[in-house]
């Protein structure tokens, strides 16, 4: 069974309707990719699957129908979203950030089993630990960015969908990302990843979806989409050519 | 009396005012932080607490009962009103909602005319004794009780919203929404929370207040308009400011009013107010963040 | 005839017959007060409906008209006439002056200053004592006279006021639908898109805040030469709040609600105090009073949010909307662009370039968004900016058009620094900008929007907007207007609401926009983004249309070959860093830009 199956997805973003007809899935275990240009509808699909947005079509997590939930509740269900821009709690402390993150399992799980994913996440970003009491808004962007995905980990996902993970980063810190959903990959943490850094999307993930005017234009295995030609000329900067009126 | 020794003595007294006004702008800032409301009527919510507290005390109540009741039940008027008449409006304009709150200003407000009457009453001192006096002003102890217990709650408010995870879900509300939903936070029970902490803090001022000053049915408005001040003059933002905002008001008032006339004490006070907005949107001219916030948003 | 047309007249109809009809039932003097109280909320209309702002503060500037009044023709001998403008400019002036630096800081600013000014000016009333007799108030002011006829009584001031309250609606209407009507929509939309079309919110919040305390001032004045007695009870501000729930109630964007909610306000409350006594015996009636002001309030509110009018218009087959449609779209005549509208010819053609960019940076926080950004652009040319998203594009254009101010660096227009200019003055010099997600004035036809466009050109200022004057370059606008969407291709859907416009006729649609400021140098912000195949190669059709036509183009965009086909010269950004900058032929094969952008192994 497939961890996330997406079915026929149509959400609207302020007037425009920005995906059409999506369908895709996430397994168990499995690092999957979408990609396309700006404005296909690659964020919107997301928060329609989140509940951020209204949605329309079908949309089932680990077996149960989840269309139109909240994002509240998906948090709970184990979906979990470092969303575009981050959209960290800016005047907050990352300690405090990192906290809110597993705001759901409080209550729940024991303090302790909290502390030690707090513990992890700085295993994993250990420049986030030097700076645990400053506030988020004060990081540099690739750290900021580690806070996110730290702060989507603390939730214990089941399913972590990133928006745009490497958006406006150096290609040092980049690198430094990509790592670390390497090793997130190798833990068996199920991935789904919006990227318009298609090569570097196209390298981590095992599947990819490429949207096009809120439309999944291409699928498959990146292995095979990266020698597509189509996928080279558009998204992977093969071939510039100038915009001539055809 | 001296010159100076007046001073010390208005300053002393502006500063038990100030704090007063200091719970209700912690109210205002608490409701605007987590639902985006402007409430005109956080004053009614001190009307209400004093009001109450002093029927407890004539029905035969202890002092201190009274009060907890009094403060526990302006908590829940509070959540209510966000429950009744805020929640169900909550994708409404904000001025919709500022419109709802002069609507729930003028509804309680008649609720305490039609309960209460247009008598005022008073409330016992907390503690009896002679009055203290510090430096060269003389204070009577219920102004070190207004203190103390300010004081106190400030305390308490600060531990609340940096060491527990559910004041820190609150703060999390009013510096990312989104966010906050992102991760499990159910920003809708915050603001009944917000509204609830509002509720009784603006119980708390009115039964702190009434010993020094009778309460009345209609006492809430304006001061709830001189947290207000306090409140938005430093944005409606931080809490820490809103208390020496506040302060600061009521010494200026106090002030103002010693030295000048008594009368003019509102007008002083207010013209103080539109000085440092005047100020405030020069030096953002300066600075030149005049249309930045919606640049910023994107 | 409208429908509109013949019940405005029966409306009139009725207000002529009123004092008859009533005569000997009801008093008049209550549907004189309605009258006088919905001057003032018109007023309060047209600054809540139409600029966004909130005050609670008109009481204060009906007190100001009222004593400004009885104060000139009691102790001042000065003519009531006289009085009357002296009233609403004096009011008017205190509202300007105090308004204009507030509405710089946007957000509830007003309420509170407002507020606070109410406050003030009722307790200077009241101490104030050897000028306006304290709490007690003036007695004996003088009745207005007309050719030695004193105007008195009811009947007298009835009809004058209701006069007076057409007039108001009137000048309200013909201000709602002008040039600035246009602009304040504009303003209430998007501020920043507003400003960019060289538009100054700030002056134009605090005309219609002057022109509502001058409403204010009028009905004060109006009232003491009424009564012939002043005292400070009626100005306090709790009296702000009624005016304000009047308006609220019966709906804060229409004139006519500004009328029908006082009118079901002043009744209700004059039926209740009639009534309660009656029901719950004498005294009672005041708590409850409040309550169920209180409660009809909020049930108004929460039920009918844009209040009575609307059910009332729909009830009578009325249209609400005040901006509704003159029609269909004139037959467009063809507009050319004009470049260099701004300054006329360039006296350095050539030795200076339009625009310069020097050493810009830009901190958010600890976020570095702009770093060290320097380059020129020519006349004439299609200059780009490609880069990768985030790396700090848009924010230079928001430093460029004045919507953001530097942290270091400078700009300059044709040699002149202009990096602290207002982004309205940016605007004048000949700057027009697009965005990168529309912001469209969705309130606004898809004509009124490039009519916002060329606010700037028109002359009609705002008295003269008041007073219906301009229909003339109106008309002629509109015509300008369509042209600009008819090079867009988006004439067809002139008459329709702009917020419903698909995406891609959005980013069209604001290009024409910019056009109409006949800009001397055009800023595109990602313009390809989110438009398909076929829209893509409008665009670039157009964006060459418009460098025949002169106009300079600074574009950033991340679609490449978009770029290499229109531009003349491209810049190359990567992460902060300019990493190439020359023609698309250079730049393309610039190892550096091959290595960091266009990808390692694909050298073409």
């Amino acid at each position: 069974m497939m961890l996330l199956e997406v079915e026929h997805l149509q959400a609207s973003y302020g007037p425009v309707q920005a995906v059409r007809d999506v369908s895709l899935t996430v397994g168990e275990n499995e690092v999957v990719a979408i990609i396309g240009p700006n404005g296909a509808g690659k964020t919107t699909t997301l928060s329609a699957i989140t509940g951020l947005l209204p949605a329309r079509g079908e949309v089932r997590f680990a077996g149960h129908r989840t269309t139109g939930l909240s994002p509240e509740d998906a948090v709970g269900l184990g979906i979990s979203l470092v969303p575009e821009r981050r959209q960290l709690f800016a005047t907050m402390s990352v300690n405090d950030n990192l906290l809110l993150g597993a705001y759901h399992r409080f209550g729940r799980e024991s303090r302790e089993a909290i502390t030690r994913d707090l513990d992890d996440v700085f295993a994993l970003f250990p420049l986030l630990e030097d700076r645990v009491d400053d506030p988020a808004g004060t990081l540099s962007g690739g750290m900021q960015q580690m806070l996110a995905i730290g702060r989507g980990l603390m939730a214990r996902p089941r399913l972590l969908l990133m928006d745009e993970p490497l958006l406006g980063l150096a290609p040092l810190v980049i690198r430094e990302i990509l790592k670390t959903l390497r090793n997130l990959q190798d833990r068996g943490q199920s991935l789904l990843l919006v990227e318009q850094n298609a090569k570097a999307a196209l390298e981590i993930a095992r599947r990819a979806y490429v949207m096009e005017g809120g439309r999944v234009a291409l699928q498959g295995e990146t292995s095979v989409l990266a020698q597509d030609p189509k996928v080279r000329a558009a998204y992977l900067g093969g071939h510039v050519e100038p915009a001539q009126e055809r | 009396m001296s010159l100076s020794q007046q001073i010390a003595q208005f300053i002393a007294s502006g500063f038990v005012n100030g704090t007063i006004y200091a719970l209700l702008g912690l109210g205002l800032v608490a409701i605007h932080s987590v639902t985006r409301v402007v409430n005109v009527a956080q004053g009614e919510f001190a009307a209400f607490g004093a009001l109450l507290a002093a029927s407890l005390l004539a029905q035969g109540f202890p002092l201190w009962p009274a009060l907890a009741i009094a403060v526990a039940a302006s908590a829940i008027l509070g959540g209510g009103v966000h429950r009744v008449a805020i929640r169900p409006a909550r994708q409404a304009s904000a001025l919709v909602l500022l419109i709802i709150t002069i609507a729930v200003h003028l509804a309680l407000k008649g609720i305490l005319l039609l309960l209460w009457g247009t008598n005022p009453y008073s409330l016992p001192p907390f503690s009896a004794g002679p009055p203290v006096r510090i430096a060269s002003a003389v204070l009577i102890r219920q102004s070190l009780w207004v203190i103390g217990i300010t004081a106190l709650v400030l305390i308490i408010l600060y531990l609340f919203f940096t060491r527990t995870i559910r004041g820190k879900s609150l703060r999390a509300c009013a510096v990312n929404p989104t966010a906050a939903r992102l991760v499990g936070i159910r920003v809708e029970r915050m603001g009944t929370l917000a509204w609830v902490i509002a509720g009784a803090l603006g119980g708390l001022a009115g039964v702190l207040i009434t010993p020094l000053a009778l309460a009345t049915y209609d006492m809430g408005l304006i001061l709830g308009l001189k947290g207000f001040v306090g409140a938005v003059v430093v944005g409606m933002a931080s809490y820490p400011w809103t208390v020496a905002a506040c302060i600061a008001f009521g010494i200026v008032e106090s002030l103002g009013a010693g030295l000048i006339s008594s009368n003019y004490r509102d007008a002083i006070a207010f013209t103080a107010l539109i000085v440092v907005l005047l100020w405030r949107a020069l030096s953002t001219l300066r600075i030149g963040l005049i249309i930045s916030e919606e640049a910023a948003q994107e | 005839m409208t429908g509109s047309k013949i019940w405005l007249l029966a409306f009139v109809a009725l207000l002529l017959v009123l004092p008859a009809l009533v005569a000997g039932r009801i008093s008049l003097s209550i549907f004189l007060f309605i009258g006088l109280y919905s001057l003032i909320v018109i007023g309060l209309t047209l600054l809540g409906g139409h600029a966004g702002q909130v005050s609670l503060g008109q009481a204060a500037f009906y007190g100001l008209g009222a004593y400004i009044a009885a104060i000139s023709s009691l102790r001042w001998d000065v003519s009531p006439w006289l009085g009357l403008p002296m009233a609403a400019l004096g009011a008017a002036v205190i509202a300007y002056v105090m308004g204009l630096p507030i509405f710089f800081l946007r957000g509830h600013y007003l309420v509170l200053g407002t507020l606070g000014l109410n406050i003030v000016v009722d307790v200077v009333i009241r101490n104030v004592q050897h000028l306006t007799g304290g709490p007690t108030g003036l007695t004996g002011i003088p009745p207005l006279s007309f050719g030695g006829i004193l105007i008195s009584g009811d009947r007298a001031y009835y009809y004058l006021i209701w006069a007076l309250v057409l007039v108001a609606l009137w000048c309200g209407r013909n201000l709602i639908r002008s040039r600035v009507g246009r602009a304040l929509a504009a303003i209430r939309s998007s501020e920043v898109a507003a400003a960019t079309l060289g538009i100054n919110p700030a002056q134009y919040k605090g005309l219609i805040f002057a022109t509502s305390a001058a409403f204010a001032g009028i009905a004060g004045a109006l009232y003491v030469h009424y009564l012939s007695f002043v005292s400070p009870s009626p100005f306090a501000f709790n009296f702000s709040i009624d005016l304000l729930v009047m308006s609220v109630l019966g709906g804060i964007f229409y004139l006519p609600g500004a009328v029908l909610g006082t009118a079901i306000l002043t009744t209700l409350r004059e039926a209740l105090r009639t009534i309660m006594p009656g029901l719950l015996g004498s005294g009672a009636s005041a708590e409850y009073e409040i309550i169920l002001f209180g409660l009809l309030l909020a049930a108004v509110v929460v039920l009918m949010p844009r209040g009575v009018w609307p059910v009332v218009a729909r009830a009578l087959g009325l249209n609400a909307d005040p901006r509704a449609a003159d029609g269909v779209p004139e037959a467009a005549q063809v507009t050319i662009m004009e470049a260099q509208a701004a300054e006329g010819p360039d006296p350095a053609a050539g030795a200076e370039p339009l625009l310069r960019v020097d050493g810009l940076e830009k901190r958010f926080g600890g976020l570095l968004a702009v770093h060290n950004l320097a380059f020129e652009v020519r006349r004439g040319e299609v200059y780009a900016i490609i880069g990768p998203n985030g790396a700090g594009k848009t924010t230079a254009f928001n430093l460029i058009s004045g919507v953001l101010r530097p942290t270091r660096g400078a700009v300059s227009w044709r040699g002149r620094p202009i990096s602290d200019l207002a982004p309205y003055r940016i605007a004048a010099l000949g700057v027009a900008r697009t965005f990168q997600t529309p912001k469209i004035f969705a309130d606004l036809s898809v004509l009124e929007n490039v009519m916002v466009g060329l606010h700037r050109g028109l002359r009609t200022g705002f008295l003269g907007s008041m007073l219906g004057f301009g229909h003339r370059e109106e008309g002629a606008a509109r015509s300008e207007a369509a042209g600009y969407l008819q090079m867009v291709g988006l004439l067809s859907r002139a008459t329709e609401p702009a917020g419903g416009l698909p995406f891609g006729s959005l980013r069209l649609l604001e290009i024409a926009r910019a056009l109409a400021t006949k800009p001397a140098l055009l800023l595109l912000d990602e313009p390809a983004s989110g438009l398909s195949a076929a829209e893509r190669r409008d665009l670039v059709r157009l964006i060459r249309q418009i460098r025949q036509a002169g106009v300079t183009v600074l574009l950033v965009e991340h679609d490449v070959s978009l770029v290499m086909g229109v531009a003349d010269r491209v810049l190359v950004l990567n992460y902060g860093e300019q990493i190439a900058e020359g023609t698309p032929a250079t730049v393309r094969a610039d190892p550096r830009v091959i290595g960091a952008y266009l990808g390692e192994e694909q050298a073409s």
